[in-house]
């Protein structure tokens, strides 16, 4: 036993490692399984996150509970969890079987695996988006939405069109990060069967015994992916800095209190 | 003579943060073409009293109207008083135009789209005629090259004569200022105050909060005093600082003038 360790050690196989690397025609169909994934999820999961911010500031009671029981109780669980519930769990609860082997969606011909990690992947992303966005609409100054209602706009047109706007600046930046992180955890899905890219190590692996080629190699292509992506977040928060620049500099130069703060007669002297 | 025409109505309106109360019973009135000045040591109440004009605060008590019409209430069903909704709310709230102390522009529109957005969005209005009328009040405000700037590249005086053209344009029946140049460095306060001595020879109606007391004497024809949440004086500006009715009045007039 120890014979073959040593032996593997000292023979890393070129040749697997290449395959693994570069054979394209083997790697495509998972490569584009875990971008596919990935950004099908950041899409809905933001749209779950404005709703569960939106929710957790609302007028009604109702919703600001259900989002605050929503981030509470998906922030305390492990996404492996959440992944093998919605997957294994909900079609008994349901009593449906809600993931078969083959489905269709929107004419396409999918996996129910693949459709249940979305699922559970957007219910786990959903809400660490919700506290992203729900950080960036609090951290805009509350003057603005006084100003636009003073306008006369209703609360959700104040919001669409004042404070989202401005919101997006602060929310950008944590929600790529959070896409980063997206992209690592559709690795996951490896565990209910779904072919994306660790699985389709792993699968190697199994087969030849080599976790040193076939683990180094899908490494460097995650590294890959998520160095393109660092590329593209780079670029997108330059332009959403731009105009913002010159506020930028003033706010941390110019803080500077009302004369009539400093001025104001005590009221103890009347 | 003409009857004066009443645009507000503030009756008896109580208010309370917690338990503290900022206004206790305050209640007066402005009839159209009025500038009414409103002075008081700080913590009297004087910026709590224009967010409820506005309805920016709900009050506790009391009633505000404007055109006689309540602002931010409603009578149920059963007679009881309830705040109106949303829509409601926002309807009124059109009436009334709202300058900050701190402008509160918004920043990621241009000094013209922050003219243009109220009545686009809000008015209706298109986008051509919006555009005009906002270029007209550019240069009314005397502003009329900075229209494609962000309010992050103008001075603090420029930023306050937008938000003034921007309150314009929505053609509102009552203005409210806030303090509108205490946020302003001293040689930035007169290009405000000259546009406001402007809208108010146009006998617009005006409710300012200000003790900047040359624009009180120059411009307003009525000077209210509050304190603690009520008034203390209410007169024409001479009188009131010639014959203060209260010793505390003339205490805090001899501190501002």
């Amino acid at each position: 036993m120890y014979e073959v360790l040593a032996a593997v050690r000292l023979h890393f196989d070129w040749e697997l490692f290449a395959e693994r690397l570069f054979g394209i025609d083997l790697l495509w169909h998972a490569i584009v399984t875990t971008v596919v994934v990935s950004i099908i999820v950041q899409v809905l999961a933001t749209a779950v996150g404005v709703v569960s911010a939106l929710s957790w500031m609302s007028r009604y009671r109702i919703l600001r509970i259900l989002a605050r029981v929503y981030v509470m109780v998906i922030r305390a669980t492990p996404p492996i969890v959440t992944i093998f519930y919605v997957y294994f769990a909900t079609p008994l609860l349901f009593g449906v079987d809600l993931f078969p082997g083959r489905m269709h969606i929107l004419g396409l011909q999918v996996s129910g695996a693949i459709v249940a990690g979305i699922l559970a992947l957007t219910v786990n992303d959903g809400a660490f988006n919700s506290e992203i966005i729900r950080a960036g609409i609090t951290s805009i100054d509350p003057g603005q939405m006084d100003a636009a209602q003073a306008l006369g706009m209703r609360q959700q047109q104040a919001m669409r069109r004042i404070i989202l706007p401005q919101a997006v600046r602060v929310i950008i930046p944590p929600l790529g990060n959070q896409f980063n992180s997206l992209v690592k955890m559709t690795s996951l899905l490896a565990f209910i069967g779904v072919q994306e890219m660790f699985l389709n190590a792993q699968l190697v692996y199994a087969r030849t015994f080599r976790p040193a080629e076939v683990f180094t190699a899908v490494a460097i292509w995650y590294i890959v992916l998520l160095s393109l992506w660092n590329l593209v977040q780079v670029r997108i928060e330059r332009r959403l800095a731009r105009g913002f620049q010159a506020l930028d500099r003033r706010a941390t130069t110019r803080v500077k209190p009302a004369p009539s703060e400093l001025g104001k007669v005590p009221r103890s002297s009347l | 003579m003409t009857l004066p025409i009443g645009v507000l109505s503030v009756r008896d309106v109580t208010k309370s943060f917690g338990s503290t109360p900022v206004l206790r019973g305050m209640s007066m009135e402005v009839t159209q073409g009025e500038v009414v000045c409103i002075i008081g040591p700080s913590g009297s109440g004087k910026t709590t009293l224009l967010r409820c004009i506005a309805h920016l605060e709900r009050i506790d008590g009391g009633i505000i109207e404007v055109n006689g019409q309540a602002i931010g209430y409603r009578r149920n069903k059963k007679g009881k008083v309830v705040e109106d909704s949303d829509r409601n709310v926002a309807q009124a709230r059109r009436a009334v135009g709202f300058v900050f102390q701190r402008f509160n522009l918004f920043p990621h529109l241009t000094a013209l789209e922050n003219i243009t957005v109220g009545p686009l969005h809000v008015l209706g209005v298109d986008k051509e005629q919006a555009r005009s009328e906002a270029v007209v009040l550019l240069e009314r405000v005397g502003l009329s090259d900075k229209g494609g700037n962000y309010p992050s590249e103008l001075s603090g005086g420029q930023q306050q004569r937008v938000a003034i053209a921007r309150v314009l344009a929505m053609r509102p029946a009552l203005m409210l200022f806030d303090e509108p140049t205490s946020a302003l460095d001293p040689e930035m306060i007169d290009e405000v105050l000259l546009v406001m001595r402007e809208l108010a020879l146009e006998n617009r109606t005006m409710v300012v909060v200000s003790h900047e007391m040359g624009f009180v004497r120059g411009a307003a024809h009525r000077l209210v005093v509050m304190d603690a949440g009520q008034v203390l004086e209410d007169g024409p500006p001479e009188q009131v600082f010639a014959n203060p009715r209260t010793e505390r009045t003339r205490r805090f007039l001899a501190k501002v003038l």
